[in-house]
C-alpha cells in the first residue's frame, strides 16, 4: 500500500513539475451543420506522436511545451483536418469537421491514421456509431441499438426479443445504462422486443465491458454511456420515418443562434393495430403499444459555461379487451452545468432524477377494482473533474451521491393494501490518473470508493438465522425511525480499483491489460429467465449483500493497411461473489420479505473476444467471434435449498461460441446493401431427468440445473438502403430501407418447454402423458420497408 | 400475480404472428426409477395411498406400481392400522381409517422386494396433524358481473360460498369442487387467511367467495348442473409445496421460474436427505352442494 501511494505521489509530481514551461491548447470540436459537438474526436500533435480526445461534452485541452506544431483532427466519417500554428501562449481553438461527403469517399484515401484502437489505454470498449447502425438491417425495420450491441464481441442475450443483455457472463441486472448520465432501469419496450432508445436522438454510444474508468460504478458487469443530441444550434431541421411498427420525428433548432439550441424527439409504435387485424377476439380486443420522448435544451453561457437539461420518458402500455391494464416505463432528467475553471480543469456538475414504474390493475369504474403500482426512484449529484495537467497526464476525479426510493408495491381501489418503503443512499468518491510514460507505455490506474447505507424508516424482521431467513423464524421485529441507518455498508470492501496498461510494439500493435474492480448495491429480483417489466430493483441491506466482482482482461491489438483494418483479441476471467439467486418457489411480487426468498452464491466468468473491424471505404462492417464460459455455484443447507445439489451450472445466458458478421457494402452513391449474420451455441436449459405423478399432475423432475442446450441458433438479416442524391438548394431529402429478418426463416428456438398433453375437447381427466415443445419468438422471414426523411 | 403477468407475456409472444411451436424430442439420460407416494387421510372418508415408480419423461407407458409393500398409519406416534393393497389396481393400499382432529399422524412404508434396489427399504412421512376445518355453512347463487361485489369477469349466474375462517393466522383451505359427479381437473384453488383472519366470508363488509361460475343454460328437458364443493384444512408445508408444484408443471417459457425439484415429505428411515416423491396429506374436510335454478 505504502509503495503504491509513494509511486502516486512520484507519477503526481512528474505531473505536476514543468508546468510553467507549457501552454495549452483547448477548445471545442463541433458538427460543422449542425453545431453538434463531437465526442472522442482525436486531436492528434503530429510531431510529437501524440494526442488526447475530446470528451463527453466535446471538450479537449492539451498542454505543450512552447513551439511550431501541426495539430491534425481526426474523426471517422468526417474529414480531417490540419492546422498548423506557433504556441507561445495558452490558445483557444475550437474547430469545426465536415461530412465526409458521398462523392469524396470513394477517391479519397486516407491520408490519416486513426489508430486509437491500438493508441488509447482503453481496452474492452464497443463503440457504435449511429449511422452505421442506421444502415444495418433490423427486426422490423426498428433502429435497434441495444440489438446492435449484442452483435459485438462479450455481448449477448438470452434470447432475441428478451428484456435486457448479458455482458461478459453478467446477469442483465449488473449493466449500468446511462442516458445522458441517468440510470435506465429497464431498456426495453415490449418484453424486450425492441430498444428504448431512438436512435434518432442518439449522438453517441459507448459499452465498457472491462477496464471500467474508476468514474462509473455501482453495476457489476458494464457500463453503457448513451449521450443524446444536443440539437442544431445553426439552423432549425427534422429527422422522421415511418416504419412497419412505429413512426417518429425528431426536430432540432436553435434557441439563440450558436447559444442555445433544443432537440425534441418522439416515436409512437402501432402494434396495436396488428392485433385489431387478428380474426382471434381474445387478440383483437387488445391494446399493445410504447411510445417514448426524448428532449433536449442546452445554453452556451460563455467560454466557461454551458448548461444542458435533458429528459427521457417512455411508456409501453398493455389492456386486454378494457378488463386489466398494464403500464410501464423509464423517466429520467439530467440538468447539468459544464464549468471551465481555467484551461486544464474542465469540471461537470450534474444532478439527476431518474424513475422507473409499473401499474396494473383493472378499470376504476368496477365495483371491484385495484391498481399495483411498483416504483424506483433515485436522486443523483455528481460533480467531476477532469484535469488536463500536461500532455502525459490526465486526472480525473469526483464525487457522487445516489438517493434511492424503493416502493415495492402499492394497491389501491377496492382494497389498500402498501408494502413498506425503502430508502438508501449510496455515496462514493474517486481518483484516477492517466499517464505516459513514453510514447510505448501509458498506464491508467485509479481508485473508486463506495459504500452504501440502507436507511429507514423501516421495521425489519429478525430471524434465527440472520444469514439464512425463513419466515418461521422470526424472532423479533425492530423499528427503524426515517433516516435512521439500517445497515450501513461503508468498510475497506468498497475499495475498488482500477488498472489499465497500454504498452505499444510499434506503430500497428500495442498489448493492454486491465483490471477492475466493481461493486453493486441494488439488485433486480428477477427469477424468471428473461427479466420482466414487473421485475424490481431492492437494496442490499440488513439481509441482502451487495455483489462484487474482479475482472482482469488482457489483449493485443493491432490495425493493419494504414489503420483501415482494426483487430483486436481479448481474454478476461472475472470473479462474482453475493449474487442473488432464489429459493424453489420464490414468490417475488409483492412481497415484503423477499429476504426469505433469495440465496446468495458465486459465479465465475472467462472467455476469449475477436474482433475484425474495417471502419472506411466501400465495405465495412466486422466480424466478431466470442468464446466464453459462465457459471454458478449455490450452496444451499438442504437438498430443498441447494441449487443444482451446490454444484457449479452453466448461467442460463451460458453460450460457448458466438459468432456474428456484420457487413456494408456501397454499391453505387445511391444505394448500399448491409447484411447480419449470427452463429451462437444453444443456451443452456434444465432437462427432466423423469417425472411422477400426484393426483392427475404429472411433475417432471429435475436436478441437474442447465445440462441440456437447445439448438444452436443461427440468422442471416439482410438490407438494403436508397438514397437519392440531395437536390442543390433543397433542404429535404429522404431515403428508403427495405430488410428482410431471418432470410432463411429458420425457426430458432428460443426456449423448449415441459408439460402434459392437452386432452381431446370434452375430456374429463386429465392426460398424463408428456411432452417437449420447443418455441420459435421469429419462425419466419419478417420483411420490413421503412421511409426516412430530413429537412 | 406472476402467473397473470406470465400469460400476458406469452400472449404478446404469441401475437407477434411470427412465432411458432413444435413438439420435439429431447435425448436425455432417464434416471433410476425412484418412490412416488400420493397419499391422503381425512377425518371423513377411506385412507388412501397410492405407490408408484417415476419414470423417463419421454416414456409415456403407465407408471409402474409398487406391490406388496407394508403400509401402515402411525398416530400419535402409536402404529395404529395396517392398509391392504388393492387386487384390482395393484399399487394402491387402502382402509377404512379416519384421522381425529388435533392428532399427529406418519406413514410408513416398508418395501422389501417388488421394486429396483434403490427404492427397497423403510420411508416415512414427515409428522403431520390433523388441522380443524371450518363448516361450509351454505353455497348460494348470486347473479354476477364486473360490477358486483364479489367480481366476476363473465357476467352470470355463479355458485358462492359462506364460510368462517378460524382466529389465529396460518390457516389453508384446499377447495375441491364437482361438477355432476366429475372432479375438476388439476384443481389448485386454495384459501389462505393470510390478509383475512378470522373473516366470515358472506357476512357484513365482506363478501362471499365465487367458487364457480358462469352456470351453462341446462338444455330443454335436462337437468340443471348441480355442484358440489369441499374445503379441506391442509398444512402450511402442503400449500407450498402445491405452489412449488403449479410453477414446475409447465416450464421452460420465458416468464416461467427456474426449474427446480418438487419436493414433498417422504424421507428414508434414519436419513430425512434421502427423499421419495410425493406427498402424503392429512386434512380434515366439510362439504356442501347447491343445485343451479335457471
Amino acid at each position: 500500500m505504502k509503495r503504491a501511494l509513494l509511486f502516486c505521489l512520484f507519477l503526481l509530481s512528474n505531473a505536476l513539475s514543468g508546468q510553467n514551461d507549457q501552454y495549452t491548447i483547448s477548445g471545442y470540436v463541433r458538427e460543422a451543420s449542425s453545431g453538434e459537438e463531437l465526442i472522442g474526436v482525436n486531436v492528434v500533435i503530429k510531431e510529437l506522436q501524440t494526442g488526447t480526445t475530446t470528451n463527453n461534452y466535446g471538450y479537449y485541452s492539451i498542454s505543450l511545451p512552447p513551439g511550431k506544431y501541426t495539430l491534425s483532427i481526426q474523426y471517422i466519417g468526417f474529414q480531417t483536418i490540419e492546422k498548423e500554428l506557433s504556441l507561445s501562449q495558452d490558445l483557444k481553438l475550437n474547430l469545426e469537421l465536415k461530412e465526409n461527403s458521398t462523392q469524396l469517399d470513394e477517391v479519397v484515401v486516407k491520408s490519416e491514421r486513426i489508430d486509437q484502437n491500438v493508441s488509447s489505454v482503453e481496452m474492452s470498449v464497443a463503440q457504435l456509431d449511429v449511422k452505421d447502425v442506421k444502415k444495418m438491417p433490423a427486426l422490423l425495420g426498428e433502429v435497434d441499438i441495444i440489438r446492435t450491441l449484442t452483435l459485438l464481441p462479450g455481448i449477448s442475450t438470452v434470447g432475441e426479443a428478451s428484456n435486457g443483455f448479458n455482458v461478459r457472463g453478467g446477469n442483465s441486472d449488473q449493466n449500468l445504462i446511462l442516458l445522458d448520465e441517468a440510470p435506465i432501469y429497464n431498456s426495453s419496450h415490449l418484453f424486450g422486443f425492441f430498444s428504448i432508445f431512438n436512435a434518432d436522438a442518439v449522438k453517441d454510444v459507448k459499452l465498457y465491458k472491462g477496464g471500467i474508468p474508476a468514474q462509473y460504478g455501482g453495476r457489476l458487469s458494464s457500463v453503457v454511456d448513451v449521450r443524446q443530441k444536443d440539437g442544431n444550434n445553426r439552423e432549425f431541421s427534422g429527422t422522421g420515418g415511418i416504419g412497419l411498427l412505429s413512426s417518429r420525428l425528431l426536430l432540432e433548432g436553435p434557441i439563440v443562434k450558436e447559444k442555445s439550441a433544443f432537440m425534441f424527439a418522439g416515436r409512437r409504435s402501432y402494434a396495436d393495430i396488428f392485433l385489431g387485424l387478428s380474426p382471434d377476439e381474445a387478440i383483437s380486443q387488445n391494446t399493445l403499444f410504447f411510445y417514448d420522448f426524448n428532449g433536449k435544451i442546452n445554453y452556451i453561457l460563455g467560454d466557461n459555461d454551458r448548461l444542458y437539461l435533458s429528459g427521457y420518458y417512455g411508456r409501453d402500455v398493455f389492456e386486454i379487451n378494457d378488463l386489466f391494464g398494464f403500464e410501464w416505463g423509464n423517466a429520467t432528467t439530467s440538468l447539468r452545468w459544464n464549468h471551465l475553471f481555467n484551461d486544464k480543469l474542465f469540471s461537470n456538475f450534474t444532478a439527476i432524477f431518474s424513475d422507473y414504474t409499473y401499474q396494473l390493475g383493472t378499470p376504476e369504474d368496477d365495483a371491484f377494482n385495484f391498481r399495483l403500482e411498483s416504483t424506483i426512484q433515485d436522486y443523483h449529484f455528481k460533480n467531476q473533474y477532469t484535469w488536463y495537467a500536461s500532455s502525459k497526464s490526465q486526472f480525473d476525479f469526483g464525487i457522487e451521491g445516489i438517493y434511492y426510493r424503493f416502493k415495492p408495491g402499492t394497491i389501491s381501489g377496492s382494497i389498500e393494501l402498501e408494502l413498506q418503503e425503502e430508502f438508501a443512499l449510496e455515496p462514493s468518491l474517486y481518483f484516477s490518473h492517466e499517464y505516459k510514460f513514453s510514447p510505448l507505455l501509458t498506464v491508467q490506474y485509479g481508485v473508486r470508493y463506495s459504500s452504501f447505507y440502507n436507511l429507514g424508516s423501516q421495521t425489519k424482521n429478525i430471524y434465527q438465522n440472520q444469514e439464512l431467513p425463513d419466515l418461521g423464524e422470526i424472532q423479533e421485529t425492530v423499528n427503524f425511525e426515517s433516516g435512521e441507518i439500517i445497515k450501513a455498508y461503508n468498510g475497506l470492501e468498497g475499495l475498488e480499483p482500477r488498472l489499465a496498461v497500454n504498452y505499444r510494439l510499434d506503430d500497428e500493435k500495442s498489448i493492454k491489460l486491465s483490471y477492475n474492480r466493481t461493486r453493486q448495491y441494488i439488485h433486480l429480483i428477477s427469477n424468471t429467465t428473461a427479466p420482466t417489466p414487473v421485475d424490481l430493483y431492492r437494496p442490499a441491506g440488513m439481509h441482502i449483500k451487495p455483489a462484487t466482482v474482479n475482472q482482469i482482461a488482457g489483449g493485443y491489438f493491432q490495425n493493419f493497411l494504414n489503420n483501415q483494418y482494426e483487430l483486436s483479441l481479448e481474454s478476461y476471467y472475472k470473479d462474482f461473489r453475493n449474487i442473488v439467486d432464489y429459493r424453489n418457489g420464490a414468490e417475488l411480487i409483492f412481497n415484503e420479505t423477499i429476504e426469505t426468498e433469495i440465496l446468495a452464491g458465486i459465479g465465475r466468468s472467462y472467455g476469449l473476444e475477436v474482433y475484425l473491424r474495417k471502419q472506411e471505404g466501400k465495405l465495412t462492417g466486422w466480424v466478431s467471434y466470442t468464446l466464453s464460459k459462465t457459471e454458478l455455484k449455490v450452496d444451499g443447507v438442504s437438498p430443498s435449498l441447494a441449487i443444482n445439489a451446490g454444484e457449479w451450472y452453466p448461467a442460463n445466458y451460458d453460450k460457448r461460441h458466438d459468432i456474428s458478421v456484420v457487413l456494408n457494402y456501397k454499391l453505387t452513391s445511391k444505394w448500399d446493401i448491409g447484411m447480419n449474420f449470427t452463429y451462437q451455441t444453444g443456451r443452456p436449459i434444465t432437462p427432466p431427468e423423469g417425472k411422477f405423478q400426484i393426483e392427475d399432475y404429472v411433475v417432471p423432475i429435475y436436478r441437474e440445473r442447465n445440462s441440456y442446450r437447445i439448438p444452436d441458433y443461427h440468422r442471416l438479416d439482410l438490407s438494403a438502403n436508397y438514397t437519392p442524391p440531395k437536390v442543390e438548394g433543397k433542404k429535404f431529402y429522404s431515403s428508403w430501407s427495405i430488410g428482410i429478418y431471418n432470410v432463411y426463416g429458420r425457426r430458432n428456438a428460443y426456449s423448449i418447454y415441459f408439460e402434459q398433453q392437452d386432452n381431446p375437447e370434452g375430456a374429463i381427466s386429465t392426460n398424463l402423458n408428456t411432452q417437449a415443445v420447443q418455441l420459435s419468438i421469429f419462425g419466419t422471414i419478417i420483411p420490413s420497408v421503412t421511409w426516412n426523411f430530413n429537412f | 400475480m406472476k402467473s397473470a403477468f406470465k400469460y400476458f407475456g406469452l400472449l404478446i409472444l404469441g401475437i407477434s404472428l411470427f412465432s411458432c411451436t413444435d413438439v420435439v424430442d429431447l435425448e436425455v439420460e432417464a434416471a433410476p426409477p425412484e418412490l412416488v407416494v400420493d397419499g391422503l387421510l381425512s377425518n371423513d372418508r377411506d385412507l388412501y395411498i397410492k405407490l408408484s415408480q417415476t419414470s423417463g419423461f419421454f416414456d409415456n407407458s403407465a407408471f409402474e406400481p409398487i406391490r406388496g409393500a407394508r403400509v401402515s398409519i402411525y398416530e400419535n406416534g402409536q402404529e395404529t392400522d395396517i392398509l391392504t393393497e388393492s387386487t384390482d389396481t395393484p399399487g394402491t393400499y387402502r382402509s377404512n381409517f379416519k384421522g381425529n382432529i388435533g392428532n399427529q399422524y406418519q406413514l410408513r412404508i416398508e418395501i422389501n422386494n417388488n421394486a429396483p434396489e434403490q427404492i427397497l427399504g423403510t420411508w416415512w412421512s414427515t409428522a403431520d396433524s390433523m388441522k380443524r376445518v371450518p363448516t361450509i355453512d351454505s353455497l348460494g347463487q348470486m347473479s354476477l358481473d364486473r360490477n358486483t361485489i364479489p367480481q366476476a369477469f363473465f357476467p352470470g349466474e355463479y355458485a358462492v360460498m359462506y364460510f368462517g375462517d378460524f382466529e389465529g393466522v396460518g390457516d389453508y383451505y384446499r377447495v375441491s369442487r364437482m361438477l355432476n359427479d366429475s372432479v375438476f381437473a388439476q384443481e389448485n384453488f386454495f384459501i389462505t387467511d393470510e390478509n383475512f383472519d378470522g373473516f366470515y366470508f358472506g357476512g357484513g363488509l365482506f363478501p362471499p367467495i365465487a367458487i364457480f361460475g358462469p352456470f351453462e343454460e341446462p338444455e330443454v328437458g335436462e337437468e340443471a348442473d348441480s355442484l358440489s364443493v369441499r374445503l379441506e384444512s391442509v398444512s402450511e408445508e402442503f400449500f407450498d409445496y402445491m405452489q412449488v408444484l403449479n410453477t414446475q408443471v409447465q416450464t421452460g417459457s420465458p416468464f416461467d421460474a427456474p426449474p427446480a425439484l418438487v419436493l414433498g415429505n417422504i424421507y428414508r428411515d434414519g436419513n430425512p436427505n434421502d427423499y421419495g416423491f410425493g406427498y402424503f396429506r392429512v386434512v380434515a374436510a366439510s362439504e356442501n352442494g347447491i343445485r343451479y335454478t335457471p
